[in-house]
């Protein structure tokens, strides 16, 4: 109301050359509303609380219910309160909520609306914007922005089958020619005791069958631990399927993970350079590979948060995160294109004695000389490419 | 009936209704001033007041059944004709209430002379108000319709808000001024030392309340229009809230209007006054005394002159002309007042000086442009250069004084223990070196809170850093040093000494004035 203070200004000069009580009155009146007004909104600037209660994370195609909670802290009442809702447009349509009520002192009012987790992400719920104004008009206030909360989508994961790739070696436990190490959970058969064999290796059902005392033989192996490499630097993937191809990448990442720590109960780690989304800030991930379900999640959470990233180039980023591996651990390294770059980097790993699994998302076939070299290092090499086959999982 | 049925047919013509009635007491109370009862005997206020809200609730009627019928071109000059016709014999007879049947039947029996006789005097004054209350009731009206169209990027023509708003101002001060016209008469009304007018006026009172309620009203509809454009779906019980916060609100300033005692406003005016009088008097004193000066040659070698051609001084020989005047001492017309009635006056006055610089700060904060240009006005850059000047000044006066104060017995005292009492403020400097590094993230917290990006309960310092230096990217090195100070201080048993927290305490300050320009920002 534009021209309330020079009405109040003339109000004030009429009743000082009228003299009268009752224009004095009417002055202190609206000198009252004016001060009670912004004296009122000023209070419930503060007062409001915004809350948020929801699943914090997700999986692909969930459907997450979000409950905003609005809170009047004060004991004044708010007259009106506009609050609007920013969303992602990935989660529902429209990209926002909008809602305008009043508070009365310390009232709460909740709103909800329900999310569609159909891609994977990390999105921000909010921020939500606040304004409210006074009863007459004389101002308004913007309450500004409250902060957001995040909704963490994993990615989806799929039957290895489905990706065609195997499912057993040679992308995890490779067996080792050298015995060094021995897998106990892969017997390949019993011979006699010796002096010397520990009593946990003693096969008691195959004794009590043979009369004598027997011991478990056991696969010689070497690390059974997998480090899942996956390249998220956009030059490695072609310009017209970018976007695709590293979304399958990441398909592909997270359901090796999950069916190594799942099906195969073994040990997974990641490694990736990519934009991380919740700090906007290009990051090097490095998970250790652990077998817990946790881990699981950690994979699945920094697989969600994942962003292509014009990053460090691949072949690099691989040579620096083995270093941390123990020896014989196996990559495997999923990425949109084989460099003589990368192939030299792979040849290096396999000669210093990790084993390393090739997987390839672009379309066509593998070139002949691709799939000979890689049968000379013992590496194996899968590609995939089923645009179709992902929109039928879905 | 709906509700918005019963707001629109109902509420607003009666508000309407009531506010011109409130206009026309005050018409009709100047009117019997200028036509008094000994030269106009058959004049009766009473009938102005009614005939002015018969004129109001009949324009709300036609004006809706002009609206809702889509009467246009010469049907809608046939309807204002016969209006206005209707309206005449309606005010004839209204004249001829109160008198006998004699009088109106000698009265008709003369139209039939002269046609000009049904428009006396009296009928054609209370015509003229009846017309205003009309017209501004049909204005009102038609603004409070206009209440749901979109707002026009460049608007032609003032927003239906800003009209009714306008008018309804501009209504209040017309009928302030009637009103103190008619209580303090057109000859008081520039004596300022004439003794106030006490008592309330009713009709002027419930005028600003009822316009304020309307006010109210025509914001809420507004917005509810805003909000509906948008497809904003607003709760149900908001009018109803709306209406009653609005009625408590109003009531609230009425009372506190009411408590403040008006007779104290008189001495500051009257103090006011006699400031200015004085100011005057000593103005006209240094005028006359520069005038005197100047003149003082000239009239001696006038006299000289004179003297020389040997014709008749004008003045006695030996004299120079009078000085001015010396100023008459000023009145005191009452004993100076005791202590308590001085305390008295000083509170009201600093009340009304705060108010009224309380009302100029608001405006020219809400009008930058004028803030500027009076800035830019050479005695109020001059008033600041003295201003910067004398703090200057005294800073450096107080440094001066730090350095000679006994600096140890300060520290001393300083670090004394707190009081045992519930009552003793918070001293920052009285703390450890590690509750103040507490204290100045604590204080950041709270700051950045109120600012809308509060921390979350689960959210640890570093995990909330991220969150600090998005919002405040100027001051990204001083909230790392901060945060990380505040783990130390706070998760770590290494000693704390001065000098990391005055470090500490200028990171907060550059947070902090990041944080306060990120608040003016908004």
């Amino acid at each position: 109301m534009r021209s309330y203070l020079p009405f109040l200004l003339a109000l004030f000069v009429i009743a000082a050359i009228l003299r009268a009580d009752f224009a004095f009155v009417v002055a202190y009146v609206f000198f009252a509303v004016y001060l009670l007004s912004r004296l009122w909104l000023r209070r419930v600037a503060k007062n409001v609380r915004v809350r948020r209660r929801f699943t914090p994370r997700a999986f692909y195609g969930d459907e997450v219910k979000v409950e905003v909670q609005i809170e009047n802290a004060g004991r004044l009442p708010i007259p009106w309160l506009a609050v609007h809702e920013s969303l992602s447009v990935e989660l529902t349509a429209p990209p926002f909520r909008r809602q305008v009520f009043s508070l009365g002192s310390h009232e709460r009012r909740h709103f909800n609306y329900d999310l569609h987790c159909r891609k994977r992400g990390y999105y921000p719920l909010g921020p939500l914007t606040a304004s409210t104004g006074d009863l007459l008009g004389i101002e308004d206030r913007d309450l500004g922005q409250f902060a957001p909360d995040y909704l963490i989508v994993y990615p989806r994961t799929v039957p290895l089958e489905r990706l065609g790739l195997p499912t057993r070696s040679p992308l995890v436990a490779l067996p080792a020619r050298s015995p060094l190490f021995e897998d106990p959970a892969r017997v390949t058969g019993v011979r006699d005791y010796q002096w010397g064999d520990s009593q946990r290796r003693i096969h008691w059902t195959a004794t009590a069958s043979a009369g004598r005392l027997l011991v478990k033989q056991y696969q010689p192996s070497i690390a059974r631990e997998t480090l899942i490499c996956l390249d998220l630097n956009e030059d490695s993937y072609d310009l017209r399927h970018r976007f695709d191809a590293a979304e399958l990448a990441i398909v592909v990442a997270a359901s090796v993970a999950r069916h190594i720590v799942v099906r195969e109960r073994l040990p997974a780690g990641l490694a990736t350079e990519a934009l991380d989304a919740r700090t906007g800030a290009q990051m090097r991930f490095f998970l250790p590979p652990r077998r817990e379900r946790a881990q699981l999640m950690d994979v699945l959470e920094v697989l969600a948060r994942a962003q292509m990233a014009p990053a460090t180039p691949f072949p690099e980023t691989l040579r620096r995160e083995s270093v941390r591996l123990t020896w014989g651990a196996t990559l495997a390294v999923v990425t949109g294109r084989v460099s003589e770059d990368l192939f030299d980097s792979l040849a290096y790993l396999r000669r210093t004695g990790f084993a390393v699994a090739l997987i390839l998302v672009q379309p066509g076939q593998l070139s002949a000389e691709l799939q000979k070299r890689a049968g000379l290092l013992d590496m194996p090499i899968h590609r995939l490419w089923r645009e179709r086959d992902l929109e039928q999982w879905q | 009936m709906s509700r918005t049925a019963w707001v629109e047919n109902i509420f607003r013509p009666l508000v309407v209704g009531a506010m011109v009635a409130c206009v026309a007491v005050s018409l009709a109370d100047l009117a019997r001033l200028f036509f008094p009862p000994w030269l106009f005997p058959a004049w009766k206020s009473l009938y102005i007041v009614a005939v002015c809200v018969v004129a109001a609730l009949e324009a709300a009627y036609s004006y809706r059944l002009v609206r809702d019928g889509f009467i246009s071109g010469n049907d809608l000059l046939r309807f204002r004709a016969i209006e206005l016709v209707l309206f005449v014999v309606v005010l004839k007879i209204t004249t001829y209430l109160g008198h006998n049947w004699v009088e109106i039947t000698d009265d008709l029996r003369i139209w039939t002379r002269t046609m000009c006789t049904p428009l006396d005097f009296e009928t054609g004054v209370m015509f003229f108000f009846a017309f205003l209350a009309w017209g501004a009731t049909t204005e009102t009206l038609s603004d409070l319709d206009r209440l749901d169209e979109p707002a026009e990027p460049q608007p032609r023509t003032p927003s239906p808000v800003d009209s009714l708003t306008q008018r309804f101002f501009g209504g209040g001060v017309l009928l302030l001024i009637l009103a103190g016209l008619t209580r303090v008469g057109i000859t008081a009304m520039l004596n300022l030392r004439r003794p106030s007018v006490p008592g309330l006026v009713f009709n002027v009172l419930a005028y600003f309340m009822l316009g304020l309620v309307l006010l109210g009203q025509v914001r809420f509809t507004r917005l509810r229009h805003l909000w509906e454009a948008q497809q904003i779906p607003v709760a149900d019980n908001l009018a109803g809230r709306w209406a009653r916060y609005s009625l408590a609100f109003l009531g609230l300033a009425a009372l506190a209007a009411f408590l403040l005692p008006t007779g104290y406003t008189y001495n500051l005016l009257d103090a006011i006054g006699a400031a200015l009088t004085a100011i005057s008097a000593i103005l006209t004193f240094v005028v006359l005394l520069v005038l005197w000066l100047v003149m003082l040659p000239f009239v001696w070698l006038w006299w000289l002159l004179m003297t020389l051609l040997g014709s008749r001084s004008p003045f006695p020989a030996g004299r120079l002309p009078p000085p001015p005047p010396i100023l008459p001492a000023s009145p005191t017309s009452a004993p100076p007042p005791p202590w308590f009635e001085t305390l008295r006056i000083l509170l009201i006055v600093a009340i009304v000086g705060g108010m009224v610089v309380y009302i100029l700060r608001a405006y020219l904060r809400d009008h930058p442009g004028a803030l500027k240009a009076l800035n830019a006005l050479r005695p109020v850059r001059g008033l600041r250069q003295w201003w910067a000047a004398l703090r200057r000044r005294l800073g450096g006066w107080a440094e001066a004084l730090d350095e000679r104060l006994p600096r140890e017995w300060l520290r001393r005292w300083m670090r004394r223990p707190p009081p045992a009492s519930p009552f003793s403020f918070f001293r920052l400097g009285a703390q450890s070196s590690r509750d103040q590094i507490l204290h100045y993230y604590l204080s950041l917290l709270r700051r950045a809170g109120e600012l809308g990006f509060p921390r979350r309960p689960a959210q640890t310092p570093r995990e909330y850093e991220p969150t600090l230096e998005t919002h405040l990217p100027e001051a990204q090195a001083e909230t790392d040093q901060l945060t990380q100070a505040f783990v130390e201080a706070r998760y770590s048993r290494q000693a704390i000494g001065e000098d990391q927290a005055r470090r500490v305490r200028a990171y907060w300050e550059r947070v902090r004035a990041a944080l306060q320009a990120r608040r003016r920002g908004r």
